[in-house]
C-alpha cells in the first residue's frame, strides 16, 4: 500500500482502532462496505429532496464509520457533507456529492483488498 | 461491569461493544435513545454510553431522560456522551443534561480504558458514600432514639428535682426536732417574732409535710420562707373573695358580721379543726403551724377557742401530726396563757 493509499485508507491505524484484532476489524470492513453505499445512497436522496437535516445526519453518520477504519479521505468529504447539511444551503452538495462517490469507490477497493489480505493472513504478520 | 451503550450507526456500535467486552464488560447495546430508555427501565445500568447525534433520541434528550429515571434510584449511572470533534461547541449542554463524561470518535481503546476506569472509581466512590450516608442515617436515628429518651428522663428529673430540691426539702442534714403527736406552744419574743415559724421551716426543709395557717398574707409569707409545696391558710375576712381564689373555701367572715351567734363561732373554729385534721390524716408526721392564737382568741373567744385546741390536741394525738403555734407574749391574758402552757407542750424562749 503507498503513502497515497493510506491518506485515504490506512489500515495499520485502522488495525489499531480494532485493538490488533484482525478479525475485527475485518469485520468492521465487511461492515464499512456495506454501510458506506447505503450512505452515499441516501446522501444523493436527501440531495434530490432538498433534505438538509437527512443530509446532515447521513452524512455525520458516514463521517463517524469512516473515521472508526480511518479512511480518510471519506471522512473528511462526509464531514463537509455534513457542514453543507447542517448550513441549509445545499447549493455545492452536488459537487461534493461526486467527490465523495469517487472517494467511495477508491476507498472501497482499497478496503476491499485489506480485507481479502486479513482474512489470507498475508498482512501484518509479523 | 454492565454498560449500556446506545449508537444508531451498526459499525460504531458493533466496534464500542467488541472494545468494551475485550475489556472484560458485559454490553447491552441499543440503536437509538429510545431502546436505550427502554433498557434501562427494565433494569437500571451503572455506567450508560450514549451516542450524541442518534435518530428518534439524540444523546442529550436520553441523557436527560436516564437523569429522570434514575432520580429515585440508590445507585449512580455514570454516563458517558459518545462524540465527534464537531460537537465540543455543545459539551455544556451534554453536562446541563447530566452527562459525566465525553470520548471522541473514532474511539481509541485505550482512552476507553482510561474513561471507563475513571467512571468505575467514581461510581465506587459513590457506592461508599452513599453506604456512609446509610450508616449516618442509621447514626442520626440512634442519636433521635437516644435523645427521646434523654428528654423523657430530663423532665422525669425535673419533676423529681421540683418536688425533692424545692426548698421545703433542701435539707438532709439532722435537726433536733420537736415530737410528733403534740402540740408545741412556741414563745415568741420580741426579739425573735418568726422563732416558731423557723422550727415549722426546719420541718418542712427535711422533707416533712407542712400546713401553716396564718394572718399574715400567704403570698407574702410563701415568698418570706421560699415556701413552694407548702398550703398556705389565710385567716382573714376577704378569704373567700381572695382575687388568686380563696386558698381554702373557709367561710370565716361570718363571725365579723354583727349579731353572729356562738353556734357561729363554734361552727368557724370547726372549720379550721377540720382544715388542720385533714391535712393531718393524709399522712403520719405531717407539721401544722398555726400563728394567730391571739385572733382566735379576739374573734371566737377564748373558751371556744380552748374547746378547739382540746381537740385539736386529740386529732394531733391520733394521726401521729405536730402543731406549731406562735405564742406572742403579752398578747394572751396571764390565766388563759398559763392553761395553755400547761395543756400543751410549752416552749419557752431560750434566756
Amino acid at each position: 500500500m503507498s503513502d497515497g493509499d493510506a491518506r485515504i485508507f490506512d489500515s495499520n491505524e485502522a488495525l489499531s482502532r480494532a485493538d490488533g484484532d484482525r478479525e475485527l476489524l475485518s469485520e468492521l470492513m465487511e461492515m464499512y462496505l456495506v454501510q458506506s453505499k447505503e450512505d452515499i445512497g441516501e446522501i444523493e436522496a436527501a440531495i434530490a429532496r432538498k433534505d438538509a437535516k437527512r443530509l446532515e445526519f447521513v452524512a455525520h453518520s458516514l463521517k463517524g464509520a469512516s473515521a472508526t477504519i480511518a479512511a480518510e479521505q471519506v471522512r473528511e468529504q462526509a464531514y463537509r457533507m455534513e457542514k453543507i447539511g447542517a448550513s441549509g444551503n445545499l447549493a455545492e452538495a452536488p459537487a461534493l456529492l461526486r467527490q465523495l462517490k469517487e472517494s467511495i469507490n477508491i476507498t472501497n477497493e482499497l478496503v476491499s483488498k485489506a480485507i481479502a489480505k486479513f482474512r489470507s493472513g498475508t498482512e501484518g504478520r509479523p | 461491569m454492565r454498560i449500556l451503550i446506545a449508537d444508531d450507526t451498526k459499525m460504531e456500535r458493533w466496534l464500542l461493544e467488541k472494545l468494551l467486552a475485550n475489556l472484560g464488560h458485559e454490553v447491552v447495546a441499543a440503536a437509538d435513545g429510545e431502546e436505550a430508555i427502554e433498557r434501562f427501565k427494565t433494569r437500571p445500568f451503572p455506567m450508560v454510553m450514549l451516542d450524541w447525534m442518534m435518530p428518534k433520541m439524540n444523546g442529550i434528550e436520553a441523557c436527560k431522560k436516564l437523569r429522570e429515571l434514575g432520580a429515585n434510584n440508590e445507585e449512580y449511572c455514570y454516563i458517558v456522551m459518545v462524540t465527534s470533534k464537531s460537537e465540543k461547541e455543545n459539551y455544556l449542554e451534554a453536562l446541563q443534561a447530566g452527562a459525566d463524561d465525553f470520548i471522541h470518535k473514532p474511539i481509541d481503546k485505550l482512552d476507553l480504558a482510561v474513561r471507563i476506569k475513571a467512571g468505575e472509581r467514581i461510581l465506587d466512590f459513590n457506592q461508599r458514600l452513599a453506604e456512609k450516608n446509610k450508616d449516618l442515617e442509621a447514626l442520626q436515628n440512634e442519636l433521635m432514639n437516644h435523645n427521646v429518651k434523654l428528654m423523657k428522663q430530663v423532665n422525669e428529673l425535673k419533676t423529681k428535682v421540683c418536688t425533692d430540691a424545692s426548698p421545703e426539702a433542701s435539707l438532709k442534714t439532722p435537726y433536733e426536732s420537736l415530737s410528733f403527736g403534740e402540740i408545741h406552744l412556741i414563745e415568741c419574743p420580741e426579739q425573735d417574732k418568726e422563732r416558731a415559724f423557723k422550727m415549722f421551716l426546719e420541718d418542712v426543709t427535711h422533707n416533712v409535710p407542712g400546713l401553716v395557717i396564718t394572718r399574715q398574707n400567704p403570698e407574702k409569707v410563701k415568698e418570706k420562707f421560699k415556701l413552694v409545696n407548702t398550703e398556705v391558710v389565710w385567716l382573714t375576712k376577704g378569704l373567700s373573695s381572695n382575687k388568686e381564689g380563696a386558698y381554702i373555701p373557709l367561710n370565716i367572715l361570718a363571725v365579723e358580721e354583727e349579731g353572729a351567734s356562738k353556734e357561729d363561732y363554734s361552727k368557724n373554729l370547726a372549720v379550721i379543726l377540720e382544715i388542720i385534721k385533714e391535712f393531718l390524716s393524709k399522712q403520719d408526721q405531717c407539721v401544722v403551724m398555726l400563728d394567730g392564737l391571739e385572733y382566735l382568741f379576739t374573734r371566737f373567744s377564748p373558751q371556744h377557742t380552748m374547746e378547739m385546741l382540746y381537740d385539736m390536741s386529740d386529732v394531733v394525738k391520733k394521726s401521729k401530726g405536730k402543731v406549731f403555734i406562735a405564742f406572742y407574749p403579752d398578747t394572751v391574758e396571764q390565766t388563759t396563757a398559763s392553761i395553755l402552757k400547761k395543756e400543751m407542750n410549752w416552749v419557752p424562749a431560750k434566756k
